[in-house]
């Protein structure tokens, strides 16, 4: 099923929490709500479910408006933060729990519910109790109570928060493969980034109540829109120039032509600078203030004198090993062309 | 929303709302029949008058029971604060063993009604020949009062961090220092509150006073008793007033200086 | 002032070690107090229905269970048992039913609302128990009462209905009493469940009327069953509120214990009725946890 949201808006008391949030998600796609705490993604999320209603604005389901709709008359499946599995019902009976509110036939309930928790993985459980079941499995259940009622969309909220950091990425995939075999049009809500590019079609990302940006995660990751989103998704480096003729002089060496007018912002990923030899005429001289090992890559941050803030590197190993703090290196760009440029006034 | 969730709210309402009523108003019923000009109770009430008020500054035996009672008070909520705070201290800082036993020893005698407490020691002074007095109504209002005493201590105790007590001593300021600085007042709220509750109990209550008060100098609640069951005038009811009205004010006071929601302990 | 804190501080160490082993030092006052005028007294009174008491003087040499046969072979004991019980389990149903909705509504409302219950709840039970029975004398009175003073002036009835004196009168007045003791466990309960679950019951579907049956009823059963098993046993061993509300040929154990005491001061009957209210009323309550326990089960299972 097809979701639209258009230009809703939400206020709690004075403060703006969803301002002209608009989004359209495919039938089947699977997209992320990102952005900080308080940015308002699970305001927007709830609002999608009818816990809250928006200020202005409207939902589509498909072709149906539910901006009003009560939250129980919407069909759309919903899986909390901490699960909100009944305590007191046991695993099959909470599964089978939309199903006996819509007075489905008891035979026909006891085949659905088998099949749901087999599509889960959890047929053998389903007479413990949830205070029995370790977090993947509470998770697991969640999923499939909304699922077996056959909803719209499913929405999940920060579902991943709960589990322990090494669960998280394998729960992440198999979430992923299972929405897709069941075919469902999916929105998450996280805060974490590495959960959004291990899952997503499409992440939007969000910041103070608006939608800065969406795309696929290679899209805002080499084509962030706004400063926020370059620093929100990866690390970032940020340099702010003026415009000269439709030039910009990065630094020693490094010029690059825009359209744009005024003051830009630019955007170094760690992964384009690379150390050159001592003599390069390109980039900038400073000294390694800081060095990490990360497994596969190194982390440096190297203390420049035109620079205010620190440059963020992140090379191969090998590279890095004899670079140890105090030692002054050359830094430049392996590819201009890998620089994104941000206005500050949109001018063209 | 369906018909039946209109039912349902509509139940709900009516049933809450009944309650409410059903709390409130005997009270206010009390309150107005007391300015009643008649002799005796009748509703509505006739007249406005204050009489029934000042008759009872007029009743020197009401007066005197009035004294007796705000002793007895004073001095149970006194014990019950000397006894009960150390021992919350210990039941909620000390790690000895059989701690929840004696835990559970000292909150037992709320478990029991007042009347048995009552009765227990009317028969365990008769047992050594001491008969029932004022000294008697005390002692059995502080075993009464105690557990409330002290599980409001606990409870208070229990949220509060210790590890400020700590961090006192750390800064170089000695135990009692310590105990008078940090620890007590932030326990203010639970002792206030517990002592107000204690307070309010013993003057009030008449299970327990009605079988081991003696009949010559009899607490207030007892006098009250005999009065509801023999005088039909209203002064019972003016009497009854003053307590309802002290008891909104006391409401008022408690929460204004700790919170309205502290008071749920 | 330094000399003087060193000192106390070295008298604090002594005590500490000798009394305060492990910190038990602090309530060893309460311990002994409630030893000498709580446990014994208590011990006391069990024993004075066991041996014969003859003017004041105790036999301890004549040991017998005469007083409990004899008591518990009374038809009328059983009769007058029943109507305590009886009494007791209505009146505190009745205040559940009543309870509840306000306890619920409590965590719904706003602020103010919230103030009101509060007030409306908390102030009844710092007044005596006294004041709030002689209300309802008052209320439910003859000539003079409140309802029939209405009604007759209304010309709605000839003669004054007579509400007091019967079970109708001490029931109503038992459950008015005691709706505090029934509301505040439940406002605690309710104030802090989870509100995901009624959110995720109405996601799936549910109406509001069946997630308030199926999800936040019995999620709140531990404070029911606490609130129950508290005005029950207020209710089963009150004996202000049959006597006054219930006058002079209305009986119930409670009030048996009192008369038998105080007024026809026969000792032994006294301390046998109350040893067996007590009994009584212990086995009640542990017969409430239980079935409230049994209830529960999904509480008690383990990973």
């Amino acid at each position: 099923m097809q979701l639209k949201i258009n230009k809703i808006n939400k206020k709690f008391g004075d403060l703006d929490v969803l301002v002209d949030c608009e989004l359209k998600v495919m039938d089947g796609e699977l997209v992320t709500l990102l952005g900080p705490s308080g940015c308002g993604k699970t305001t927007l999320l709830r609002c999608l479910a009818g816990f809250e209603i928006p200020d202005s604005g409207n939902v589509f389901l498909g072709n149906q408006e539910v901006t009003n709709v009560p939250c129980n008359k919407r069909n759309v499946g919903f899986v909390f933060q901490n699960y909100a599995l009944f305590p007191h019902l046991t695993v099959a009976k909470n599964v089978d729990y939309g199903l006996a509110v819509r007075s489905v036939p008891s035979k026909k309930r006891k085949e659905l519910v088998d099949k749901t928790l087999a599509l889960v993985g959890l047929n053998y459980l389903d007479n413990r109790y949830p205070k029995q079941l370790s977090g993947g499995q509470q998770q697991r259940v969640a999923l499939a109570r909304a699922l077996i009622l056959e909803p719209k969309i499913l929405l999940l909220d920060e579902a991943f928060n709960a589990l322990d950091a090494k669960l998280r990425i394998s729960m992440q995939i198999e979430l992923r493969k299972l929405v897709k075999k069941v075919g469902i049009t999916t929105i998450c809500v996280t805060h974490d980034q590495i959960e959004a590019l291990t899952i997503s079609d499409r992440i939007a990302i969000m910041n103070q109540g608006r939608i800065d940006q969406i795309g696929t995660p290679s899209d805002i990751y080499e084509r962030p829109n706004t400063e926020f989103v370059a620093k929100f998704l990866g690390t970032a480096n940020i340099f702010t120039r003026k415009v000269n003729n439709g030039v910009v002089q990065l630094a020693r060496g490094l010029e690059l032509s825009t359209n744009y007018n005024g003051e830009v912002t630019i955007v170094v990923r760690p992964e384009d600078f690379y150390i050159t030899s001592e003599n390069c005429k390109e980039g900038w001289i400073g000294t390694v203030a800081f060095k990490r090992l990360l497994g596969p890559t190194i982390e440096l941050e190297i203390a420049v004198d035109e620079v205010e803030n620190l440059l963020r590197l992140s090379i191969p190993r090998r590279e890095g090993e004899n670079l140890n703090v105090g030692k002054q290196v050359n830094v430049s760009l392996t590819d201009k062309k890998n620089l994104v440029v941000i206005p500050h006034k949109v001018e063209l | 929303m369906s018909f039946d969730d209109k039912l349902g709210k509509f139940l709900l309402i009516a049933l809450a709302g009944f309650a409410l009523l059903m709390l409130i108003v005997p009270s206010a019923i009390i309150i107005a029949i007391s300015f009643t000009e008649k002799a005796y109770i009748g509703f509505p009430p006739s007249g406005f008058s204050l009489k029934w008020y000042s008759e009872i500054l007029n009743k020197q035996q009401l007066i005197d029971s009035a004294v007796t009672s705000l002793r007895i008070a004073f001095v149970t909520t006194v014990l019950s604060i000397l006894i009960g705070i150390p021992a919350a201290f210990s039941l909620v800082r000390g790690r000895f063993l059989g701690r929840s036993v004696v835990t559970a020893f000292v909150v037992a005698p709320q478990m029991l009604p007042g009347m048995v407490i009552g009765i227990a020691l009317l028969f365990f002074g008769a047992y050594f020949g001491i008969y029932q007095s004022n000294t008697m109504v005390i002692i059995a209002m502080t075993v009464f009062c105690l557990p409330f005493a002290i599980r409001v201590a606990m409870a208070r105790l229990s949220i509060m961090d210790s590890t400020l007590d700590e961090a006192s001593a750390s800064l170089g300021s000695s135990r009692l220092g310590t105990f008078f600085r940090i620890t007590i007042p932030q326990m203010l709220p639970g002792i206030v509150a517990g002592g107000a509750f204690v307070f309010i109990e013993a003057f009030d209550n008449i299970t327990v006073a009605l079988f081991t008060a003696s009949p010559r100098n009899r607490p207030l609640s007892v006098e009250l008793y005999n009065l509801v069951q023999f005088d039909s005038s209203p002064i019972v009811a003016a009497i009854s007033s003053l307590e309802i009205l002290f008891a909104f004010l006391m409401m008022l006071v408690l929460a204004r200086s700790i919170g309205l929601d502290k008071l749920r302990v | 002032m330094n000399a003087h804190n060193n000192l106390i501080d070295s008298i604090f160490e002594i005590l500490r070690n000798i009394i305060l082993r492990g910190g038990i030092g602090p309530v060893i006052p309460a311990i002994i107090f409630l030893f000498f005028f709580f446990a014994m007294p208590l011990v006391v009174l069990c024993a004075f229905g066991f041996v014969s008491i003859d003017r004041g003087v105790v036999d301890w040499t004549s040991i017998s269970l005469d007083h409990l046969t004899s008591t518990i072979k009374d038809s009328l004991f059983w009769h007058i048992w029943w109507r305590s019980f009886w009494v007791g389990t209505v009146s505190t149903i009745f205040c559940l039913c009543l309870g509840y909705p306000v306890a619920y509504i409590y965590t719904l409302a706003g602020r103010g609302w919230q103030i009101l219950i509060l007030v409306a709840t908390i102030s009844p039970l710092l007044t005596s128990a006294l004041v709030r029975t002689y209300a309802w004398m008052v209320i439910l009175g003859g000539r003079r009462g409140v309802v029939n003073s209405i009604l007759l002036d209304l010309d709605l009835i000839d003669r004054p209905i007579r509400f007091l004196y019967s079970d109708f009168s001490v029931i109503l007045g038992m459950t008015q009493i005691h709706l505090p003791f029934m509301i505040l466990p439940l406002i605690t309960v309710l104030s802090a469940r989870d509100l995901s679950l009624e959110q995720a019951s109405l996601n799936l579907g549910a109406s509001r009327l069946i997630t308030f049956f199926k999800i936040i009823v019995p999620i709140s059963l531990p404070g029911v069953i606490a609130g129950f098993a508290l005005v029950f046993a207020i209710s089963y061993t009150n004996f202000i509120v049959p006597q006054l509300l219930g006058g002079g040929n209305y009986t119930t154990l409670a009030v048996q214990v009192y008369e038998f005491i105080v007024v026809i001061l026969d000792w032994n009957k006294g301390a046998i009725l109350a040893f067996l209210l007590l009994t009584s009323c212990f086995f009640f309550v542990l017969g409430i946890n239980y079935l409230g326990n049994w209830a529960m089960k999904w509480k008690e299972v383990t990973r």
